[in-house]
């Protein structure tokens, strides 16, 4: 542990080493200064944005007498405040004459005039160029070697919309946005607490996207805190166009077809992570929020399951076991069974089997393959292809499967109804992501099923077994709470208890924070009376 | 811990080009094989066996709309000196190899029950695609070849209408191959197989009727080395099963004394206890039959709505049965095959006196004293007492 | 690498319950009758005897495994050569593992695959897991599998009601005897040869005050199912019947039937006795190697997979014929002498190591 943190720090060290000069590069040299001539330093500033067609350059003159130029850069600065709050005073002399340097402006502009937002004062070069690029306004006053920056930043953002992805019947509808002012503000409504905290970083040399570790204190265990730091701290990469960049850089086995982050759109789903003392990492430019740590049995854990009756959610989590079972199995078993062990079926549906077969020119392995594969297709290009050519595709493919090809004998009907049914069966699973290491490996076990029948599938399983009781997502073992079992955790596995009863957090994930709900609190008509 | 990652896709990779390149070897398509519903076997000669199968015809069996008229089976013979010699001139015949794990029949000729059925049963019981449900029937009279050869009109295979057929009579029919190896390897009990026999009828006279050309006949009891050596015909089979413990549910006709008519009873719930007790060198049986019964039908003029009728009518069928069943049992002791579970009884009840009765356990039996006592409480009459169509005066109160 | 007392409870069950069920009942059966399960309650108790010397020898020095506190006991030489013939049990029982079950799922599944192919599979299986998780993720996949264990034998049991007959199990003693009864016992008191296998796992325990408690219900829960088997066996199949047949508890779930749907089940109970003996084949190639390298004071262990490995494979190629796997080995006299040997020796370190522990002066 002690040789990993050494070599850790190592790294870390070179890593800032390797940042700076990057950033030279970029922004110049870090310990540039400005100087007290208004023209040097628009020349330095000039030099930096060469090319840069969205910079302003806007010079005023305060008093009459005093020039001063302002730089923003164009669209991501609120430009009717900057009218407002910046400008109209400079320029309209509402200023008192002799506090016309910098300093007083900012004593000024922040107990008057723009009170709401942030000013300061810079004399870096590259400070400056920096927040100019995030979204302030620099002011720069002849005879002053430092520069106003007011913090003006304001850009188009989308809507807060429904999610597309985990769709509810009932619950809240409100999905994240690409702003991570937006998504952290979706959040703070729903908790007003300050333990809800939110700790903010900039990684991407290039893109220097703002990227949010949010937790919740007390609840969130240290440790796990300590490594999720770590890990999103020692990323060094360019640009961070997606939560997906910052997840692949995290991951606790990046061979594992399993996803070990969880991902979602929703700040319900965020929150009860959080209140389960996991961490979300908010990544601006994405509405994708990533929570860490991830355990198996989220895979059949739905936003709606703790919005509805809880006995009807354990049923539906059974029937979503069953069909995580199917998609993953199915045509694994039918293989196997009608290939290798055919006494498994019982006559009358052997026979029909049989007779459906009959004529048909490939092997049940290769048949259940093209029928995969050709579903698969169907499903990536009803994604890809532009919305108004989508129906013409699943119209097709229904015609050309389902029909057709089951007409002329190429395939045969028990066939496509396994593969359909498969199908169907992986779409309810509710995490996409961990659907998606099952699509994948289904084609494996096809291929076992193939070669060695049941025995093959049994290989499989195992197979997958040992490497999903081998992994863990930050510490914590996947398939907690079951593999370790941890007693008292099973009550949100394979059912969902009701809410009163579960009164404490996940003991593997929870810190000092255990209890959730006081006991006692199942209600009852006696207490309903009685009140 | 890194290493790790890199060589398990490596060597799964190993795996799968290992399994590849060797093939796949219990790999059958089911279009590829021939699927066997019933096995048929008899003795032509003296070590002459043959062999017969009947093979699903998948296609014709068709789902739906693709339902034909036609045979949905075919029947393939082979003679050898051995089962397994015939199957291997069977096979010389067939375009696919076979499928027997769903042959639910195995029929036997009589001649070779006759003869004794040790080799085919173990042939039956080493196959592990083989299954102890099967049903194993014994054809009386005609051949083998010629009973799986016929139709039947509501099943298109006619293997299946044979076992439905042996369930539907209340024997349970995939416990006859279990029943018949417990009974054979046991040192009380002797084997019995159901039998079956064709309807007699010339084969111009039978393409127009469309009636079963089959029906469950009785049973066939064997010896100790499982050769034939009587039968029972189905109306004292069914004693036969009731003293055993088998049956669930029977229909007793009984003539009432001084009446025209008789009663019909349906008995439910049927027991039986065989108290076995030692008498110097004999042994003795007491059976009891128990059951609870319903009257199905009354042609006679009581009414039974009066629990004098009723009693009545329990009498007149404890003592009937009760004969009738002695009278099985007397039938069959001479053969010294012990079908009804006595040795199983005493065996239980006396365990240190079997030790030295076993051994001459069939002569025993045979010499044995029967006694049989009836418990059956009628305990419905239907929708009425008195039959409808009777005048008042004509009921027998 | 920890396991926790629950993991303790489920690799007992897993790795006594399914092979057991399977190889032994057939023996019991054919010496004690309708007594078996007599026997086998018998073999059960005796099992909790072996299992509390276990665990009180391991007690002794709760942070060692058996390697380490035998030497510690008995001095360094004295300790490693007197452990020599459990080595010799540990990698010939690991091959006959393979063998048997490889063979078992032969016969089940399979008629033309060369059961090499099997073996390899299995192996690669067992390999795969004592590498990347050695114990803990073997007791972790025990967890996982266990429950699947005892739930497809309860299914059995609950889908073989409507055959059984309970009068085959009478009469009671009268026909075996104790001498029967006790013969009977034997096959699968040698099977719980694989109790002493848990002196080199219970100083893995996060808790070893749990260890008590959770092997003795291990063993408790394993001999109860295989009663339970052993009964249903016989009332489905009379006292004759199931001695003749390999596996009488597979041929009883193939006797399943209900509905008229619900039938020829057994390979579903193949595919999970796989998992058992994936479970057993593992555990015990993770004691060998790890017991092999503690005895020749290796660091490293897990480089020695590659050797234990092939000689297991090797080992389980021997047999020519599944007679010789099924019947032979269990009868034969060195497997029995081995046994009898461990038990004694456990004995024996048991009072030595009281004795060294009492004596102030060794301290």
């Amino acid at each position: 542990m002690t040789q990993f943190r050494k070599r850790f720090s190592k790294s870390s060290l070179q890593k800032q080493a390797r940042r700076e000069v990057l950033l030279q590069e970029n922004h110049g040299h870090p310990s540039q200064q400005f100087v007290a001539d208004l023209n040097q330093n628009e020349q330095a500033m000039k030099e930096l944005f060469r090319n840069c067609s969205d910079v302003v350059y806007r010079p005023i003159q305060i008093h009459e007498k005093k020039k001063a130029l302002l730089i923003y850069i164009d669209g991501i600065v609120d430009t009717k405040s900057l009218e407002q709050t910046l400008l109209m005073p400079l320029i309209l002399k509402e200023i008192p004459e002799r506090s016309s340097n910098l300093e007083s402006f900012d004593k000024l502009f922040r107990d008057q005039a723009i009170a709401t937002r942030q000013t300061k004062l810079a004399s870096s070069v590259l400070e400056t160029v920096q927040d100019i690029l995030k979204g302030q306004v620099a002011i720069f006053v002849e005879g002053e070697n430092q520069a106003l920056l007011a913090d003006l930043k304001e850009y188009e953002k989308r809507q807060i919309t429904e999610p597309a992805v985990e769709s509810v019947i009932r619950g809240p509808r409100e999905g994240f946005t690409e702003s991570l002012q937006t998504n952290t503000s979706l959040l703070r409504r729903r908790l007003r607490s300050a333990r809800l905290k939110m700790e903010s970083l900039t990684i991407g040399t290039l893109s220097q996207t703002d990227v949010a570790i949010v937790y919740i204190e007390g609840i969130a265990q240290d440790s796990i805190l300590e490594e999720v730091r770590k890990r999103v701290g020692r990323i060094q990469i360019d640009a961070v166009l997606d939560s997906g960049f910052i997840e692949e850089f995290i991951e606790d086995n990046p061979y594992s077809p399993f996803p070990l982050v969880q991902n979602t759109e929703r700040p319900d789903v965020v929150l009860s992570s959080l209140l389960e003392g996991k961490i979300a990492i908010i990544v601006n430019g994405t509405p994708f929020v990533l929570i860490v740590p991830l355990t198996f049995w989220s895979v059949i854990q739905a936003a709606e399951d703790y919005y509805e009756h809880f006995i009807y959610t354990t049923a539906i989590r059974w029937l979503r076991f069953m069909l995580l079972g199917i998609s993953f199995l199915l045509p694994s078993l039918y293989v196997a069974a009608t290939t290798f062990h055919p006494q498994l079926i019982p006559a009358d549906f052997l026979l029909s089997i049989a007779a459906a077969r009959e004529g048909v020119p490939f092997p049940a392995v290769v048949e259940a393959l093209l029928m995969e594969v050709m579903f698969e297709a169907l499903r990536e290009a009803g994604i890809r292809l532009p919305k108004p050519v989508g129906s013409t595709v699943s119209m097709v493919g229904a015609l050309v499967i389902g029909e057709s090809a089951v007409r002329a004998g190429i395939v045969s009907a028990p066939m496509v109804i396994v593969v359909a049914f498969t199908g169907i069966a992986s779409f309810t699973i509710p995490r996409y992501n961990l659907g998606l290491a099952f699509r994948i490996l289904r084609f494996p076990l096809l291929f076992l099923a193939g070669t060695l029948g049941f025995y093959g599938i049994g290989f499989g399983i195992i197979a997958l077994l040992i490497h999903l009781v081998n992994l863990r997502s930050f510490g914590v073992p996947f398939l907690a709470p079951v593999s370790p079992q941890i007693p008292g955790n099973l009550k949100d596995v394979l059912i969902r208890s009701p809410r009163w009863a579960m009164n404490a957090r996940p003991t593997y994930l929870a810190g000092r924070d255990k209890e959730r709900i006081p006991k006692g609190q199942k209600p009852s008509e006696k207490r309903g009376r009685s009140e | 811990m890194k290493p790790i990652h890199f060589r398990i896709p490596i060597l799964l990779l190993l795996l799968l080009l290992l399994l590849l390149t060797t093939g796949c070897w219990d790999r059958k398509e089911l279009d590829d094989q021939a699927i066997i519903t019933a096995w048929g076997f008899d003795l032509i000669e003296d070590e002459m066996y043959t062999g017969t199968a009947q093979f699903a015809i998948p296609s014709k069996l068709g789902v739906g709309e693709g339902k034909s008229q036609d045979k949905a089976f075919f029947t393939i013979s082979g003679n050898g000196k051995n089962m397994y010699d015939a199957s291997k001139n069977m096979r010389l015949k067939l375009s696919r190899p076979w499928f027997e794990g769903h042959s639910g029949v195995v029929l036997i000729g009589e001649r070779l029950a006759k003869h004794g059925l040790a080799n085919i049963l173990d042939e039956l019981g080493r196959d592990p695609t083989v299954r102890l449900r099967r049903d194993i029937i014994v054809l009386r009279g005609g051949s083998v070849q010629d009973f799986l050869e016929l139709t039947y009109p509501l099943e298109s295979l006619s293997a299946h209408a044979i076992v439905s057929m042996h369930e539907t009579a209340g024997l349970n029919a995939n416990h006859t191959l279990r029943n018949f190896y417990m009974a054979a390897e046991s040192e009380e009990s002797s084997p019995f197989l159901p039998v079956i026999e064709m309807t007699d009828r010339s084969s111009e006279e039978s393409s127009k009727l469309t009636d079963p050309k089959m029906k469950l006949w009785g049973f066939a009891i064997f010896n100790k080395d499982s050769q034939l050596v009587g039968y029972l015909p189905m109306n004292k089979g069914y004693y036969q099963q009731w003293v055993k413990g088998l049956l669930k549910s029977i229909i007793v006709t009984v003539d009432i004394p001084g009446e025209k008519g008789n009663v019909v009873v349906e008995a439910n719930h049927l027991k039986s206890k065989i108290v076995a007790s030692p008498r110097g060198t004999k042994v003795h049986f007491n059976v009891t039959l128990s059951g609870k019964g319903n009257i199905r039908e009354n042609n006679t003029r009581l009414d039974l709505g009066v629990s004098k009728n009723i009693a009545l009518v329990q009498n007149e069928l404890h003592t009937q049965v009760g004969t009738y069943v002695h009278q099985i049992i007397k039938k069959v002791q001479p053969l010294g095959t012990d079908i009804f579970g006595f040795g199983e009884a005493f065996h239980r009840q006396h365990p240190y006196q079997w030790n030295m009765l076993k051994k001459e356990w069939p002569e025993k039996f045979a010499e044995a004293e029967v006694s049989v006592s009836m418990n059956l409480q009628i305990q419905e009459t239907g929708l009425t007492g008195a039959p409808y169509i009777l005048k008042n005066r004509e009921i027998k109160k | 690498m920890k396991i926790s007392g629950l993991q303790l409870f489920w690799l007992i069950v897993n790795i006594i319950t399914g092979l057991g069920i399977l190889f032994t009942l057939s023996p019991a059966i054919a010496e004690a009758k309708q007594d078996a399960w007599i026997s086998i309650t018998l073999a059960g108790i005796i099992g909790l005897c072996m299992m509390f010397l276990a665990i009180k020898v391991s007690l002794l020095y709760p942070k060692q495994t058996f390697i380490q506190y035998s030497q510690t006991i008995l001095g360094r030489w004295l300790g490693k050569i007197l452990v020599f013939p459990y080595f010799m049990m540990w990698y010939s029982v690991s091959g006959i593992i393979l063998r048997n079950s490889t063979e078992f799922i032969y016969v089940a599944l399979f008629n033309e695959t060369p059961l090499i192919v099997l073996s390899i599979v299995m192996l690669i299986l067992a390999i795969y897991v004592v590498y990347t998780g050695g114990l803990e993720g073997i007791a972790r996949c025990s967890e996982l599998i266990g429950p699947f264990i005892v739930l497809m034998l309860l299914g059995t049991f609950v889908l073989s009601l409507n055959q059984l007959d309970w009068q085959q199990l009478t009469p009671v003693y009268a026909d075996s005897g104790w001498k029967s009864i006790l013969k009977g016992a034997t096959p699968l008191v040698a099977f719980y040869g694989d109790i002493i296998l848990f002196v080199m796992v219970f100083c893995f325990l996060t808790d070893i005050r749990q260890v008590f408690i959770r092997s003795m219900w291990g063993i408790a829960v394993s001999s109860i199912l295989t009663i339970v088997a052993t009964a249903m066996v016989i009332m489905t199949f009379g006292p004759t019947l199931p001695s003749r047949m390999w596996f009488p508890f597979l041929s009883m779930t193939r006797f399943i039937s209900v509905l008229g749907f619900i039938e020829n089940v057994d390979i579903f109970v193949v595919i999970i006795w796989m998992f058992s003996v994936f479970i057993k084949l593992s555990l015990y190639l993770f004691v060998t190697i790890y017991g092999t390298a503690q005895w020749l004071n290796m660091k490293d262990w897990k480089k020695l997979i590659w050797i234990v490995v092939p000689i297991v494979f090797l080992y389980s190629l021997l047999p020519r014929n599944i007679a010789e796997v099924a019947v032979n080995f269990q009868q034969s006299l060195i497997p029995r002498a081995l046994l009898i040997y461990v038990c004694v020796f456990l004995l024996l370190l048991w009072i030595v190591g009281l004795i060294r522990q009492k004596d102030p002066a060794r301290r």
